[in-house]
């Protein structure tokens, strides 16, 4: 039960947004609910249900890239049960987002998590924006001056610039991965069904055995997902070896001042992220080298 | 607001509130199959199916669902027509209480609608959104496979379903549980699902502070709010010491608690209670209710508590039960056997070890919840989920100063309890809101509240020294434990002195000194649960067990074969120990242990495994280059009931037709008890165990019964039921023989009938039809009692197949193989169940469970989310064992089972890391950042593993 004034339900984003800038400052959308109904809100009286604003398709998507292939564009409200089921993004995205989202929460929470909410939300460290992250995905966001597209990447890293209170995330498009390029993400936890100590994306492709290109995001280490541009630069165009991808995987980590709390300390943390690295670059690369032969 | 849904197919319109969640309104409709454990969607209680896919209604606003189909437990089957899964997961006995199953079979409907043949990982997917508290979820994925047309594909050989037919024909048998496919349909009655006109809704203000005075406090504006009916203060109540913990009268545990008291003595303790109308007046009333404290320093550390110059915990003069005050002592324990320090000289080899043992929270499935009311006597009733109804009567009717005979309490179907619900935590407060309002009012904990504000098992510091011949003989024994009682002292006594009893007799040792040391801290409030005492102490003991006899080149199972009491034995600290005062003789009459190693050793491949390691090899190369597995095994016994103390009595009396009434004080918690007691009752009688019509716990129409605790039911009330029922059948034969123109004496009864030597029979029916109208027209019935001197230990052995992640310390269990010598299992699956959840709940203790707190006492993972319990895609495969080796003063043999499989786990998970990686850990939980830093300090100088491969 929470306390609130009151609860709008939307067509549409055009709603949603207008009624977001009328709630000054004590409304909030909610989507799935896990997180705003589960963990509640003080401080807030109004929501704005977006479960009904139509957003909860999958569907092709143009993208700018130098390939020009489809890639896909995935409605805020979809939940990652239907995220994981679609093989439409498993053709996009190499499996990365499916493997992130059977490692996201209960089975009965993934099919109420939406993937808007997962990268809206900051309760918990979440599985979904580091894969998001290796994929170079954009966000489509809606504000009352009306719909732009950010990278993932600014969305995290340079969020006080491209985002303001009361954006809507919209969509999520998400550009297909290299022909040939592997993904893979792990994700370190107390139990398997938990809330990720470290995780990492990982999206690679190889030439034979070397390193074409490589992309790293890294979860719940820092207090946002970030891209390990260093080791991805130090990987690019090396071969793929034990001590090349565990150097990348120091590299990735280094200089990152990892957030302590209860469920791990600073320096646990660090470390997992370095295993977490590792391990997605050794599983990444042992299948991308396997399909090259 | 107006919602439009369909419930189970039916259009719908309902007004709910703006900030409902779906879980409300489905009980507020009357679907109270959809259970409420959390409410922040970790448990899946409250799971339903929205538009077929299964969801935790709690994070679903009720707004939300408008539009949509949902699909309750209510919605599956019913009695006349149960869905297959509740068919299957009844034969199979997939639930114990049964609060997480509505849940749990709505996911698995949905699964089985999606994937008809799903894998076991995709079984343990599907499911993976129902926490279970009692099972092991071992059962209830035996059921799903079945439904998905594999069968039992690898069933255990030792397995038994029916009962030894030479000897009997009810007792042994896999019976289904009495309360039947109700259970499983949502219909069984928890205390949340009983309805009360105008009902006032309780909570309770906790203190934020872990040590502090109130100096002032204000309910004026609580008051103002309309639709508060009452804010009970510490001026308001009366102020009569007790304790909470539900123990035999007089309680060996301090009277150092009030209903409200002037002082709080830990983050949660009681400031002050409100009854409103609804729950979030309640919340709110709280929020307005103005407190001026006066911060006292706090003891945060047990190691500081009996320091000089420590805060003083409790300072009333005087207060029955307490130890020392002036130390925060509040118990203290002191025992010698022969003489150690003569023993240790004797010996060639002595070892010192120290061991820690956590604080963590038997988590039921459901909180506890307790709901009271007047009836039209104006006598207080109080429904509730307990373990002890009568000490619950007889606590709360002292501590709200009314007579014993005002009060009645009724245990319902409950949702786990596991030693937390041995504790009165809400009665007393409830009762006094109730005597205020004159209305009923409920209370039902929050998850963070039942976490923080209720009981734990009590932290140990346990030092073990033991002298060792260089024959393998163990000539004495020093355990000394320092214990954290927290801020009141319920079984502050009993549960180390448990530490001491249950564990040292396992090996025979000459000289034996025990001292234990409970002290205040202004932390949560150690209780009762589960090995009570002595899973700390096995931690400690079989740990070190296997540190000698690496040290001292000994096979670590010969070493403990060759130590290990013997039958016909007398256990010498039984004569010491008894509950808080001088304990009984208990000679060992029937000992199972070594059949029990034998079997574990058989299923688990003890000697193949060890034979593969080379002499100084520890473990062995796991699944992946990064880990390390290895096998640990250990040793426990455990009691069986309290000696000279737990009382259980039964009433059973005869229906015309041959049916009875068998009336127990007894609680069934989930475990079965109710079904097990009527097995008993059967087999008496005669007749087939549906005849026998069970009612418990409920204080005005059962009789007495100590309740659920000590692993004491089968055994103690058992006991009485199969007394009472002696008598019953004798009183029918005398009936019989009239019928029958027999001589009494040699009748016997089967088949629900009674037959005389010469082969003319009657039937039970007929039988109690003469009794009742017959000429001489009596009800035929009979109260028995049953009290222990015996309580015969259970034995365990068990070996656990595990492999260490070097590179992020985490211990992923493959396999737990569990032995328990329980004497004769009445009802094999739920003694199997007990097994099952009793070494889940011990790789809870042992792996991830731990009560965290902040610098300032504050519990700072009081939810689901990180007070990490097992789920389905974490528990590994778990076989039950089942020894039986007839133990002759039990009912059809039986000793007990419950407790005693977490008292193995810790030790054997120990023990099976420093298999797989040479790490010793002495400290629990093992967490993954635990088992990484004792790596790391193991390599030493050595390179520390490369970071993901660890090669
Ligand atoms: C038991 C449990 C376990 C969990 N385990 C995991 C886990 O392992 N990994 C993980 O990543 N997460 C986990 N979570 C959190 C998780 O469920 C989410 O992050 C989820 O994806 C949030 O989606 P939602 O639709 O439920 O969000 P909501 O609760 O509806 O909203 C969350 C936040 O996002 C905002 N929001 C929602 N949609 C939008 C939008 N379109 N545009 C802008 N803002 C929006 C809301 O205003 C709110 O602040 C867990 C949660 C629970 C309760
Ligand atoms: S009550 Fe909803 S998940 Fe626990
Ligand atoms: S049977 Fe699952 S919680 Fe009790």
């Amino acid at each position: 039960m929470l306390d609130l004034k009151a609860l709008h339900s939307v067509r549409n984003v055009e709603d949603a947004v207008r009624l977001f800038s009328e709630t000054e400052g004590r409304g909030l959308y909610v989507a799935g609910g896990t997180v705003v109904v589960s963990v509640g809100s003080p401080n807030v009286d109004f929501l704005i249900d977006l479960s009904k604003a139509g957003l909860d398709y999958i569907k092709r998507w143009e993208s700018q890239g130098e390939s020009r292939s489809d890639g896909v564009a995935v409605g805020a409200t979809v939940t990652a049960a239907d995220l994981a089921r679609s093989d439409e993004v498993a053709a996009v995205d190499g499996g990365l987002l499916r493997e992130a989202v059977n490692r996201l929460g209960s089975h009965t929470i993934r099919n109420r998590a939406t993937v808007g909410g997962n990268i809206a939300s900051w309760a918990y460290p979440a599985d979904l924006p580091p894969a998001l992250l290796a994929l170079d995905a954009l966000l489509v966001l809606r504000g009352v001056n009306g719909e732009r597209s950010v990278t993932v990447r600014d969305f995290y890293s340079r969020r006080s610039e491209v985002h303001s209170k009361g954006d809507l995330i919209v969509e999520v498009r998400i550009p297909p991965i290299a022909a040939g390029a592997r993904a893979a993400f792990e994700k370190i936890g107390r139990l398997n069904q938990d809330i990720a100590i470290a995780s990492a994306a990982v999206v690679v492709a190889c030439d034979g055995h070397t390193v074409r290109e490589a992309r790293i995001a890294l979860g719940a280490v820092a207090t946002v997902p970030f891209r390990a541009l260093e080791a991805e630069a130090f990987l690019a165009g090396r071969e793929c070896t034990g001590e090349s991808l565990a150097e990348a995987a120091r590299i990735a980590v280094s200089g990152v001042k990892p957030r302590r709390d209860h469920r791990a300390s600073s320096e646990y943390r660090g470390r997992m992220a370095g295993v977490a690295v590792e391990r997605a670059l050794l599983r990444a690369v042992d299948s991308a080298t396997h399909s090259n032969q | 607001m107006t919602v439009r849904f369909t419930i189970n197919g039916k259009e719908v319109t309902t007004v709910v509130d703006v900030g409902e969640v779906l879980l409300d309104t489905l009980r507020r409709l009357g679907y109270k199959g959809v259970k409420s454990g959390c409410r922040t969607g970790n448990c899946g209680s409250c799971t339903v199916l929205l538009d077929g896919k299964p969801v935790p209604s709690c994070t679903v606003l009720a707004a939300q669902a408008d539009g949509h189909a949902v699909t309750t437990i209510e919605g599956l089957g019913d009695d006349h027509k149960p869905d297959p899964i509740q068919e299957t997961f009844l034969r199979h006995g997939a639930e114990q209480c049964a609060y997480c199953m509505q849940g749990m079979i709505l996911s698995t409907r949905a699964l089985l609608d999606e994937n008809p043949h799903p894998t076991d990982i995709e079984i343990r997917e599907g499911i993976s959104g129902n926490l279970c508290r009692c099972t092991a979820y071992v059962k209830a994925i035996e059921a799903i496979r079945e439904l998905a047309g594999r069968g039992n594909e690898n069933p255990d050989p030792w397995k038994r379903k029916e009962c030894d037919e030479e000897r009997y024909s009810t007792v042994g048998a896999c019976v289904e549980k009495t309360e039947g496919i109700g259970l499983l349909s949502g219909r069984a009655k928890y205390v949340d699902d009983f309805q009360f006109d105008n009902l006032l809704y309780g909570r309770v203000l906790r203190s934020p502070h872990a040590h502090a005075r109130i100096v002032r406090i204000d309910a004026s504006k609580a008051l103002a709010l309309p639709g508060v009916h009452c804010v009970l203060t510490h001026d308001d109540v009366p102020q009569v010491p007790f304790t909470t913990a539900g123990q035999n009268y007089p309680e060996p545990s301090p009277y150092d608690k009030v209903i409200l008291d002037e002082k709080v003595r830990f983050v949660g303790d009681r400031v002050a209670a409100v009854a409103a109308e609804t729950p979030l007046l309640a919340k709110r009333a709280c929020d307005l209710i103005d407190v001026e404290y006066e911060i006292l320093p706090a003891v945060l550390d047990m190691e500081q508590a009996m320091s000089e110059g420590a805060p003083r915990i409790h300072e009333k003069e005087d207060p029955r039960g307490i130890a020392d005050t002036s130390r925060n002592l509040a118990a203290h324990l002191d025992m010698d056997i022969g003489d150690v320090a003569k023993g240790f000289e004797e010996a060639d080899r002595v070892f010192e070890t120290e061991y820690y043992s956590q604080y963590v929270h038997c988590a039921p499935t459901e909180p506890h919840v307790t709901a009271t009311s007047l009836d039209e006597k104006g006598r207080l009733v109080i429904v509730t989920s307990t373990q002890v109804p009568f000490h619950v009567r007889r606590i709360v009717a002292h501590a709200n100063e009314i007579p014993v005979s005002q009060v009645r309490v009724i245990k319902p179907r409950i949702g786990g309890g596991f030693g937390v619900k041995q504790e009165i935590m809400l009665e007393d407060i409830c009762s006094a809101l109730t005597l205020r309002t004159r209305l009923p009012v409920k209370i039902m904990l929050d998850r963070d509240e039942e976490l923080f504000a209720t009981r734990t098992r009590h932290p140990q510091k346990l030092r073990v020294k033991t002298g060792v011949r260089n024959d393998g003989s163990i000539v004495a024994r020093e355990l000394d434990v320092l214990t954290n009682t927290g801020a009141y002292g319920g079984h502050a006594l009993t549960v180390p002195s448990n530490t001491g009893s249950k564990t040292l007799p396992l090996y025979r040792t000459e000289h034996i000194r025990f001292v234990n040391h409970s002290v205040y801290t202004n932390l949560p409030v150690g209780g009762a649960y589960r090995g009570y005492g002595a899973v700390q102490g096995y931690f400690a003991i079989d740990s070190q067990m296997d540190e000698i006899a690496h040290e001292m080149g000994f096979d670590p199972v010969d070493f403990r074969l060759r130590n290990v009491i013997r039958q016909g034995e007398e256990d010498p600290v039984a004569r010491q120990l008894g509950e808080g005062k001088e304990g009984f003789e208990r000679i060992i009459r029937t000992n199972g242990l070594a059949e029990c190693w034998e079997k574990v050793k058989a299923v688990c491949d003890w000697d193949a495994w060890q034979a593969l390691l080379k002499p100084g090899e520890t473990g062995r190369l796991g699944s992946k280059s990064w880990t390390r597995r290895g096998k640990g095994m250990s040793f426990a016994m455990h009691g069986t009931g309290i000696p000279g103390d737990d009382m259980g009595a039964a009433t059973i009396k005869s229906n015309e037709d041959g049916s009875f009434n068998l009336l127990i004080g007894a609680t069934d918690l989930g475990t079965g008890s109710d079904t097990i007691l009527g097995q008993m009752a059967a087999e008496v009688l005669g007749v087939s165990s549906d005849r026998i019509l069970v009612y418990s716990s409920d204080t005005d129409r059962t009789p007495f019964d100590v309740g659920a605790y000590a692993s004491s039911t089968t055994y103690v009330s058992g006991g009485a039921v199969v007394k009472a029922a002696e008598k019953v059948r004798d009183r029918l034969f005398y009936h019989a023989s009239k019928l029958l123109g027999e001589d009494a004496s040699g009748l016997t009864c089967s088949d629900n009938r009674i037959a005389a030597p010469s082969g003319k029979s009657v039937s039970m029916g007929d039988v109690a039809m003469e009794a009742m109208y017959g000429e001489e027209k009596e009800q035929v019935a009979y109260t028995s009692s049953n009290i222990t001197f015996a309580c015969p230990p259970p034995f365990a052995a068990a070996c656990v197949d595990l492999e260490v992640d070097v590179g992020t310390g985490r211990v992923e269990v493959l396999e737990f193989v569990c032995a328990v010598d329980l004497g004769y299992a009445i009802n094999p699956t739920f003694a199997e169940g007990q097994i099952h959840g009793g070494i889940l709940q011990g790789l809870g203790q042992a792996l991830s469970e731990e009560m965290i707190f902040d610098g300032k006492g504050r519990m700072v993972n009081a939810n689901l989310t990180d007070y990490k319990i097992y789920s389905a895609v974490d528990a590994p495969e778990i076989r039950a064992i089942l020894v039986e080796t007839d133990e002759p003063t039990g009912p059809f043999g039986a000793k007990s089972v419950s407790e005693i499989p977490v008292d193995v786990v810790a030790p054997a998970v120990a023990n099976a890391i420093f298999a797989a990686t040479g790490l010793r850990l002495r400290e629990l939980p093992f967490t993954p950042e635990r088992v990484l830093a004792g790596l790391d300090s193991l390599a030493g100088g050595r390179a520390s593993p490369g970071s993901g491969s660890g090669v």
